[in-house]
């Protein structure tokens, strides 16, 4: 045996794994590439797999595996994910990123979910940033940051699919995709049409088609170009969430589309430039007349209001030019800086924001920097400071420490500080059903001009400031080099100051705002957050989350139930052979109060929730086809998380109650 | 011929009607099951039927008497039947990384007469890929840590009946790797890693990468995962390839075989991958990992001198 001995140099003999092990890096946390183990927060990162096993239809579902995020409908297409919190059905707390494109919108400051053109086929990852992260990606990177990274075109090439979903509530939906290339250009098509009855009692039905493509191209053996766009489109069902005849049920039509182009260059050893350019642009259009409505019917003098236009149109344009540098100053010390420049337009209908167009201009610059001490010793720093021109400066620091016990170990502290600039609507609402003369009437006798009705239902005083919050995040991350496994646990402390709820604005409900969006309140929030993915036979994963959240009210100590006291999450994925796989989802969420209600009454009871898929590959004439049955909701009807509605105009509720679908994938060779 | 195998088999395991085979494993993970059904799949019946499984963790208390032959697979079995010292019987040590097999033989741990198996490609593989992959590539760079600075030795005498040539770069004794890659880089066309837990410490992996990707040298690697984190050819024996091999020599203990079974043998089986998209990237037109593997499979295995 000529090999050298070395053997008892070695500290320890060297293990098995290390030839069969994976390698699970992180790109959130600090727009830079690392490992899990080194992040200096907890992040969570749902893979192909775990998409696949959910049987999610949309992506707002695969957030119920994540601990600590609420995910809710308010209606059958109008999803909420939030984290930590949730106390409107526009969750306007989370940053959500597209391959790096902020796609939260500032008119509403809610992310629309169902005209993204990203077709869960599309995703390659997603990674959740558990906590604050303003220092990385600026404002409303408050609670959490959703980071979604659809693949690369050049991992597409040859590849064409077609796959057909079919089942119960209506749903009928075809997504078409097709990779190509030619020397150094790959692209990626994707086209989608899908339809569903929404909620089984509610006028809410949707339809949506999207288109995207994306396509990569090596400009040189440095230079990489990457451009993607898309748009969504399609009709929805509104229906009167109001008192009858006030209101009624209609139908708007939402579009989204965008355009992104970004130049990325490799210039040394761990150091690149990008420079990205991208416009996103959201329009509701939203618009419908009323009847006459009585005021005070049964009154000799009726103060009756004429038919009306209501416009609820919202418009959002956004220009967003970026620029990046990573490099590493040191073997040790590794820099990710940029900068860039926003321009938001708003533009919000009569009857949302007065038919008013508002610029929001933002000016940013960002640093994070990763230093490698000395082993074990690894800190994270970030700063990221933003100048609105409606809120002013803000600065939101972060600086975390890592102490591994060995490459696969480690506990991190982290500190952070971040904003969250109020949406266009909580800036500067003017909304509300009617701003008109009223005529009066004897029965049904016109007798003469009535007082004017100004019924307005919120308002924003143009004084907003942002909101603020100071976390603190003590964690431990196990990982293996096997199987990817891993473990996560941390316990946090986020201080939410200068809160912007809806504060109520007495005596003013038929002449003025009858509340208004206010920075009114202080909350903090504790808790625990557990995370695990297991292998625990071949070809068996499971995938465990749990949180414990306690809220409360800073200043009145009044616990709060915006957020589940305990929730959980479970994803068994298992492959039986090369054709047959399955996924079992169950989800556990605590009672939590209702959306847009102060009511503790109006509080939703405990939720379990079962999904199951079960699929089989195989393959006919040279096409590899996958069929599968899913099966959602299982356990029976639950209640979804809106609760304001008036019952007693109103007696059916968001219920969602059991469906189910069947799923044909063709991948044509 | 069967019938004859059978008839040794139970000479060997059923002398008496307890013998048994033992088989213990470091921990129930899906490499060891993988591991398992490479074995159950090509051992002998009467072996089979004769197994006992136990994981490094479950041997406290247990009677060995009735085993006449033990299979140990992994660091952590090795390291717990390593004090029990048998010398009386068949051992075969198995899925071990041969530095890892002589770091337990120089504290004394092991008893070198008995059998091993392990896990490490013959570093003449790895050679003859670079030299099916890329005929054009005249000059290696071996990127080595502590622990994979055990191949060097090896290394240097392999290359020399090549027309390769070869530099070697010690990450670990490097005050600045970026220097290092990058003075590397400008000598070399390929870059070489192998075994080693230092290349999953922070930043050595991106550093690595972004280096082959910057200097359009591909880099050739020891593992699967490694391969998709983008090296652009891979080299490696699976855990089911393990099990067959070592389904093999325990169908050979106490019975003549056709061919030698070494008292310490190299994989047999093994599995080559490209990955296509990295090597697009490269401007590589590299075969494909069928043809590359039938051409090393026609070579034949290099064994350590």
């Amino acid at each position: 045996m000529a090999v050298s001995l070395h053997a008892d140099e070695m500290s320890s003999p060297l293990s098995e794994e290390v030839f069969w092990g994976d390698m699970p890096v992180v790109m959130s946390a600090t727009r830079m590439p690392q490992l899990a183990v080194d992040a200096p927060v907890a992040v969570t990162v749902i893979d192909r797999r775990m998409i696949e096993a959910s049987g999610a239809r949309e992506i707002p579902e695969l957030f119920r595996l994540v601990p600590g995020f609420i995910v809710g409908y308010h209606d059958g297409h109008s999803a909420s994910v939030s984290y930590h919190m949730s106390d409107e059905r526009y969750a306007r707390r989370m940053q959500v990123l597209v391959d790096g494109r902020s796609v939260y919108t500032t008119a509403i400051g809610d992310t629309p979910w169902s005209t993204l053109d990203v077709t869960l086929d599309d995703i390659e990852r997603i990674e959740v940033v558990r906590g604050p992260n303003s220092a990385s990606y600026g404002a409303n990177s408050f609670l959490g940051v959703i980071n979604i990274i659809t693949r690369s075109a050049l991992l597409d090439r040859g590849v064409s699919s077609i796959k057909v979903n079919a089942g119960t509530q209506g749903v009928r939906e075809i997504f078409v995709r097709h990779g190509g290339g030619s020397g150094k250009l790959d692209y990626r098509v994707s086209a989608g049409f899908s339809e569903d009855d929404g909620f089984a009692k509610r006028y809410d039905d949707k339809r949506t088609n999207t288109f995207s493509v994306r396509a990569d191209y090596a400009l040189s053996s440095i230079d990489a170009l990457t451009f993607s766009g898309g748009v969504g489109m399609g009709p929805r069902q509104v229906e009167n969430r109001y008192v009858p005849d006030l209101s009624v049920d209609r139908e708007k039509h939402e579009l989204n589309h965008n355009q992104s182009i970004k130049w990325e260059r490799t210039l040394g050893l761990g150091e690149s430039l990008s420079v990205q350019l991208y416009h996103i642009y959201n329009h509701n259009v939203e618009s419908f007349h009323t009847g006459a409505f009585r005021l005070a019917p049964g009154l000799v003098i009726d103060p009756v209001s004429p038919a009306n236009e209501v416009d609820f149109g919202r418009r959002t344009d956004r220009y967003d030019l970026a620029l990046q540098h990573n490099v590493s100053l040191f073997d040790n010390l590794r820099v990710a800086w940029g900068g860039g420049l926003r321009d938001d337009k708003v533009w919000g209908g009569r009857n949302l924001m007065g038919d008013v167009t508002i610029n929001n201009y933002l000016k940013y610059g960002f640093m994070n920097v990763e230093w490698d001490v000395k082993s074990p010793w690894l800190f994270n720093a970030g700063l990221m400071v933003e100048d609105y021109s409606t809120t002013g400066t803000a600065v939101s620091p972060r600086l975390g420490a890592n102490y591994s016990f060995s490459p696969m170990q480690s506990v991190r502290l982290t500190g952070s500080k971040a904003v969250r600039t109020p949406s266009m609507f909580e800036y500067a609402t003017d909304y509300g059903i009617y701003g008109a003369a009223t005529n009066l009437y004897s029965g049904n006798t016109l007798i003469g001009p009535g007082p004017a009705l100004d019924l307005l239902f919120w308002g924003g005083t143009r004084q907003t400031r942002v909101e603020k919050i100071t976390s603190f995040e003590l964690g431990y991350h196990l990982a293996t080099r096997a199987d990817s496994a891993f473990f996560d646990a941390k316990i946090y402390r986020d201080d939410l100051s200068e809160l912007i709820f809806k504060v109520d604005n007495p005596g003013t409900f038929s002449l003025g705002h009858n509340s208004l969006y206010l920075n009114c309140c202080h909350i903090v929030i504790k808790g625990v957050e557990l995370e695990t993915k297991l292998v625990v036979a071949e070809r068996n994963s499971l995938y465990l989350g749990y949180a414990y959240t306690h809220m409360r009210d800073a200043d009145t100590g009044k616990t709060l139930l915006m957020a589940p006291k305990h929730s959980a999450s479970l994803l068994y994925m298992v492959d039986f052979d090369k054709e047959y796989s399955a996924g079992v989802g169950y989800y556990f969420t605590d009672k939590i109060q209702g959306w847009e209600s102060a009511d503790a009454e109006a509080v939703r009871s405990v939720v379990h929730r079962l999904d199951l898929k079960i699929s089989r590959k195989f393959v006919m004439m040279s096409d590899e086809i996958e069929v599968a049955l899913v099966i959602r909701n299982a356990l029976g009807k639950y209640e979804e998380m809106e609760v304001l509605r008036p019952k007693a105009s109103f007696a059916e509720l968001n219920e969602i109650g059991p469906s189910a679908y069947v799923s044909v994938k063709v991948q044509l060779d | 011929m069967r019938l004859m195998l059978s008839t040794t088999l139970a000479l060997l395991f059923s002398a008496n009607v307890d013998a048994r085979l033992l088989l213990i494993v470091s921990q129930e993970s899906p490499v060891y099951q993988e591991f398992q059904q490479g074995m159950l799949g090509t051992l002998n019946s009467v072996a089979a039927e004769a197994l006992d499984l136990r994981t490094a963790d479950d041997v406290d208390g247990l009677d060995f008497s009735p085993y006449s032959a033990i299979v140990v697979a992994g660091v952590d079995a090795a390291k717990v039947v390593a004090a029990r010292n048998f010398l009386d019987k068949p051992v075969l040590y198995t899925m071990l990384p041969l530095s890892s097999y002589q770091w337990l033989d120089a504290h004394g741990m092991l008893s070198p007469q008995h059998k091993l198996l392990y896990i490490d490609q013959p570093v003449g593989r790895y050679l003859q890929l670079v030299r099916a992959a890329m005929p054009d590539i005249t000059t290696i760079a071996y990127l080595y840590g502590e622990t994979s600075a055990f191949y060097i030795d090896e290394l240097k005498k392999t290359v020399d009946a090549t027309k390769l040539q070869m530099i070697f770069g010690d990450m670990m004794g490097s005050d600045k790797l970026s220097s290092l890659l990058k003075s590397i880089s400008a000598d070399s066309d390929v870059m070489l890693l192998l075994p080693d837990p230092f290349f999953y410490n922070r930043r050595v992996v991106q550093e690595v990468l972004l280096a082959s990707f910057r200097y359009k040298h591909p880099l050739v690697v020891y593992s699967e995962s490694f391969l998709k984190a983008g090296a652009m050819l891979a080299l490696f024996s699976t855990p089911g390839q393990i099990g067959r091999q070592t389904a093999e020599i325990v169908n050979c203990l106490g019975r003549p075989c056709y061919g030698t079974v070494m008292q310490r043998s190299a994989p047999k089986y093994f599995s080559v991958m490209v990955n296509d998209v990295v090597a697009r990237q490269m401007g590589m037109s590299s075969k494909s990992a069928e043809e590359l593997q039938q051409e090393l499979e026609s070579i034949g295995t290099s064994r350590p001198r």
